[in-house]
């Protein structure tokens, strides 16, 4: 044993170590259904539950590791007593077994390193477990006066069958006190040791290596070898060590069915032995089984259901993870190879049908074989979920809460990454269920709902996701609550009180910083909560959505892939490289037309910025950033040319109005021309949002991305490389890695951005808050405005294409005859005629159905609160007024437009 | 000629850089492809050529003429990989030569006035038929090129 405690771990012990976590693993769900039948005990389950902790003492022993076997031979005590019905189950035993079984788990995890775990106190409670025992003090003591005690092993094999074995009751105690293993062996000697040419003595001498010899019958005479004649056919023989039976078997190379378990509660009930017939038992590598004498006169009760922990024990091997993933890399290679060799032997497939039968052949294997790969990966969800049964059981029992926990889809399987990941945000989210959930039984009553509780976790398959379905049956979520919460600590302003629906406001509970809970308890409320489990769904790449109906309970869906290996990202080129962006940092891609570049596009001391929707996004160029090389192609040229831009604006603002008329006048205008329109992806770093300024835009693949090599670790503007379903490698671009890069850049459009907001608010006169408008002419020179966030989309349309039915007009949208709407109809306006190339409708939120609101043109979208008051000249559905480039601008009021544009659908129909 | 025992006798793969002859012990060499479809790296170190693609395996290039301090030849037409068993690395060569049989008992002889990336990554020189032949060691080039891709790193 090593200086702090623990044995030091070589290969051996750590093999013995690996079956403890597994024994210990299959004891928990064990001990968890024992509490839950109570007092029906059954006994497939105890000996299931005393079989894993029989193992893990012997394990213990072997590696000498005297605190876990003394810990486990006392909750093998308490679990025995149960089995023999001296003990009923009931949640204070449970409590002290699980208790129990948490410290070996802390035991077996700080093996090999520097912590000590003491059980003492863990063991005290399950001794004091057997002290208190009602039914000890009835137990007769059956102790013989004298120092031999006799015993009896039954059950494995007819054999023992009436047998009695004198031992040495010192010697029994010192090996049962050390935790050892008390073995009946049937040594048939013709079978055992002439047809292997072994001696007794040799035999002996095997036994003596691994443990004492305590008693033996026909007293082989351990120094004298020829001498067989005298010796019995059979010998038995009693012995103590700390293997296990199939090991033992072994070792002294006796089938395990001449070797019974004669364990210490032989001594201990003897009496009950006594009197009672052997019981045949099928399985002898378990510990004997015991006739219950109870058994007979209690009423039968249903066990026909046996524990999910018996059901599991199905063939399994352990297997490096490394090499799972290794092998997957090769079925990978396999099916490129095959992709490859495919395309190679086409001719040759068409011409001889058997090498398209070889073919054929090698397909269905390689897909097989890859599938198969695949699923080594893949773990069922019940390996998570099922923990948490532990978790609902001691919360609830802590918060004085009746809870339980129901499991669907168990089988479903995802990616083992995926699923570890997961363990975290599910358990908090299990946590706020019990704690702000589910209600205390008295106030369940009251409502009419059953005292306990139930929490749900139901798991599918949908769309190449896995979806998990955490629901309560408690209290719900109540969004007023959430929001006077939210807005109690500054998380909302006032104005966003009035403008939430109410699953904006349930939503609120993602922003950090947000707890309900009145106090902060060990459980919950400390307010980082569900801001975190959001953020880790997110980096899974999934999402969560939250259903809450106050007073029924709370839904929570976790959509999550099926594994993180494959990164589904956009394909971008600039010059003649292609990259790849992970979707989940895209936020959106521009397209710029040529021409539009020097509009969209300022320059503030470098530093590229692109004006969208009133925001300046800064915006680097791929190119520089990876200091490439791009060639163009001059309109009219054969050769490339050196793309020498180092901004795309440049040369844009130099043009004065006369040389864009110069240029226009050329045979070709070289800023309509293809290689000058570009491409921005907006992508998303934090609350970030910068842009990529791309020549090309590809596909959208789904790529499986590689780590780099040390060689290139450093380049901290890609995050991977890839295989394209081409072939090609490709480097996958790292967006943080970039922005870092770019930093300083970032500071300075920050910089003036805050100025320009600054300005705005200083010339802004009226408190008001200012809105985005989009302004549109109707006719002439009639310009309206509606609020932005009040229009869905605008679409643009030919004139020629509308068809009209009665005094209804019709445009096709996706597939759809939409309605359209003259503003003429129900407002003192002129009529748009409906001529030119070019005519939009404007599709306003929140009417029943989808009607476009006609207009000639798109004017702009403006930012501003400078709306004038509304004057007795302004017909209803106009809010105010206001000047825009010196035109005036009518700003529509959204309600009423639309009860209004309600009414004359609604009467053109009947009129029809 | 000295009598070479069975395990003093290694084999090697020649293969030729810009001008030079050189060689590594085959028993470094997992397999050697065509130099096709490299993908460059950008802003990576001027010794990594690029990626390839070897069966779904994404290898890193090296240029082993730089490494050694070489000057490439502007003609050159590199024409084969060499990948490395233990890393998932290979070196670019302009032309694959012979496997030789070469006794390595022989005393190290590396002429005092060789430029230093050959006198660090030389195992030893010797006349082969009349031509110098380097004897190249792999893991030292390949252990030791990683601490150097901070010094030679390309502007950004």
């Amino acid at each position: 044993m090593s200086a702090n405690g623990h044995p030091p771990l070589d290969a051996m012990a750590s093999e013995f170590v690996a079956e403890i976590k597994d024994d210990l693993a299959s004891l928990e769900p064990d001990l968890l259904a024992l509490e839950e039948n109570g007092a029906r005990v059954d006994d497939e389950l105890i000996n299931h539950a005393f079989r894993s902790i029989h193992s893990i003492k012997g394990g213990a022993g072997f590696i000498d590791f005297k605190a876990l076997s003394s810990l486990s031979h006392a909750m093998e005590n308490v679990l025995m007593r149960v089995r023999e019905k001296q003990l009923v189950i009931t949640s204070p035993i449970v409590d002290a077994l699980l208790s129990g079984f948490d410290k070996m788990k802390l035991m077996v995890e700080s093996l090999g390193t520097d912590q000590t775990c003491d059980g003492t106190a863990e063991k005290e409670v399950l001794e004091q477990l057997l002290q208190a025992d009602p039914s000890e003090g009835k137990t007769p003591e059956s102790t013989p006066e004298d120092d031999v005690e006799l015993l009896a092993p039954f059950g494995a094999n007819p054999c023992f069958e009436g047998k009695t074995f004198p031992v040495d009751k010192c010697r029994l105690k010192n090996a049962l006190d050390s935790q050892k293993f008390v073995y009946a062996i049937h040594i048939q000697i013709q079978k055992d040791l002439e047809d292997r040419q072994k001696t007794a003595a040799a035999l002996v001498d095997d036994i003596e290596s691994i443990g004492d010899l305590l008693y033996s019958s026909g007293d082989v005479p351990a120094d004298e070898t020829g001498d067989k004649t005298t010796m019995e056919p059979d010998f038995f023989c009693v012995v103590s060590t700390i293997l296990d039976l199939p090991l033992l078997a072994q070792v002294i190379e006796i089938n395990t069915r001449q070797i019974v378990l004669v364990d210490q509660q032989f001594t201990d009930c003897q009496k009950i032995l006594q009197g009672f017939a052997p019981k045949p038992s099928a399985r002898p590598a378990e510990p004997a089984k015991k006739p219950e004498p109870e058994a007979a006169a209690e009423p039968s009760v249903d066990f026909s259901v046996p524990s999910p922990a018996l059901l599991q024990n199905a063939q399994t091997i352990r297997v490096n993870v490394d090499l799972v993933s290794k092998l997957m890399n090769r079925a990978g290679e396999l099916v490129l190879s095959r992709n490859q060799l495919r395309v190679f032997m086409e001719q040759a497939l068409r011409q001889d049908s058997r090498a398209a039968h070889i073919m054929q052949d090698l397909d269905l294997v390689t897909t097989s074989i890859q599938e198969a790969i695949m699923q080594m990966r893949m773990q069922p969800v019940v390996d998570l979920l099922g923990k948490y049964k532990r978790v609902v059981r001691d919360i609830a029992r802590r918060m004085n809460k009746k809870v339980d926990f129901v499991i669907e889809g168990a089988e479903v399987e995802m990616d083992r990454t995926v699923l570890e990941k997961l363990a975290n945000p599910v358990t908090h989210l299990i946590r706020n269920s019990i704690d702000h959930g589910i209600e205390y039984p008295d106030e369940r009553i009251a409502k009419g709902k059953p005292e306990t509780g139930i929490i749900q976790i139901k798991a599918f398959h949908q769309g190449g996701h896995v979806h998990l379905i955490i629901s309560d049956d408690g209290a719900g979520i109540d969004p007023q609550l959430i929001l006077s919460k939210a807005f109690e600590k500054g998380l909302v302003t006032e104005e966003q009180i009035h403008s939430l629906s109410d699953r904006q406001k349930t939503d609120l509970i993602f922003l950090p910083g947000f707890s309900t809970s009145q106090e902060v308890t060990d459980i919950s409320g400390r307010g980082v909560g569900m801001d975190v489990v959001k953020t880790n769904i997110e980096r899974l790449r999934g999402q969560i959505e939250i259903d809450s109906i106050k007073g029924e309970g709370v839904d929570i869906r976790l959509i999550i892939p099926l594994t993180l290996a494959i990164v589904p990202s956009l394909i971008v080129g600039t010059g003649s490289m292609k990259f790849a962006i992970p979707q989940a940092s895209i936020k959106e891609a521009i397209y710029l037309e040529p021409g539009m570049v020097h509009e969209q596009v300022g320059n503030i001391a470098g530093s590229e910025v692109l004006r969208l929707r009133e925001q300046l996004i800064p915006i680097l160029r791929l190119r520089n950033i990876l200091g490439l090389e791009t060639y163009i192609k001059p309109p009219g040229k054969q050769q490339l040319l050196k793309e020498k831009r180092k901004a795309i604006a440049d040369r844009r603002q130099q043009f004065s109005a006369v040389e864009v008329q110069d240029q226009r006048a050329r045979e070709i205008d070289r800023r309509k021309h293809k290689w000058d329109a570009m491409f921005v992806v907006l992508v998303k770093m934090g609350s970030n949002v910068f842009g990529l300024c791309v020549d090309e835009l590809y596909d959208i693949e789904e790529v499986v991305v590689e780590p780099l090599s040390d060689y290139i670790k450093h380049l901290k503007w890609f995050a991977g490389a890839t295989v394209l379903g081409s072939g090609d490698v490709i480097m996958v671009l790292d967006v943080a890695g970039i922005a870092v890069s770019a930093a300083l850049k970032f500071d300075i459009i920050k910089q003036e951005e805050f100025k320009q907001y600054h300005q705005h608010q200083l010339t802004a006169a009226s408190a008001e808050q200012a809105k985005d408008l989009i302004v549109f002419c109707h006719a002439g020179t009639e310009y309206f405005a509606l609020e932005l966030k009040q229009v869905t989309r605008i679409e643009p349309f030919n004139p020629s294409d509308v068809y009209q039915v009665g005094n209804l007009r019709f445009v096709e949208h996706h597939h759809q005859a939409v309605p359209l709407c003259s503003m003429d109809e129900f407002m003192p306006v002129s009529t748009v005629e409906l001529s030119g190339s070019q005519a939009f409708a404007v599709f306003p939120r929140g009417l029943s159905s989808k009607v476009g609101i006609l207009a000639s043109k798109i004017v702009d979208t403006l930012h501003t609160d400078q709306v004038l008051e509304k004057d007795a000249a302004c017909p209803d559905a106009v809010r105010g007024k206001l000047f825009m480039d010196r035109k005036m601008v009518q700003v529509l009021d959204h309600e009423t437009l639309i009860s209004l544009i309600e009414n004359t659908i609604i009467s053109k129909r009947s009129s029809c | 000629m000295s009598f070479a025992t069975v395990s003093d006798m290694s084999r090697f793969v020649t293969f030729r850089l810009a001008d030079l002859l050189a060689g590594v012990n085959i028993l470094d060499i997992r397999e050697i492809v065509p130099a096709v479809r490299i993908a460059p790296v950008a802003q990576s170190p001027d010794f990594v050529t690029g990626l390839i693609n070897l069966r779904g395996q994404i290898l890193v290039v090296l240029d082993i003429v730089r490494l050694l301090g070489l000057m490439r030849r502007e003609d050159a037409v590199p024409s084969h990989v060499i990948v490395f068993k233990h890393k998932d690395v290979g070196f670019i060569v302009d032309r694959i030569g012979d496997v030789i049989s070469l006794d390595t008992s022989a005393k190290k002889n590396i002429p005092a006035n060789i430029g230093p990336g050959i006198q660090k990554y030389v195992e030893e020189i010797i006349d082969f038929s009349g031509e110098m032949l380097m004897i190249l060691n792999a893991g030292k080039i390949l252990s030791e090129s990683l601490s150097a891709k901070e010094s030679s790193k390309g502007e950004p």
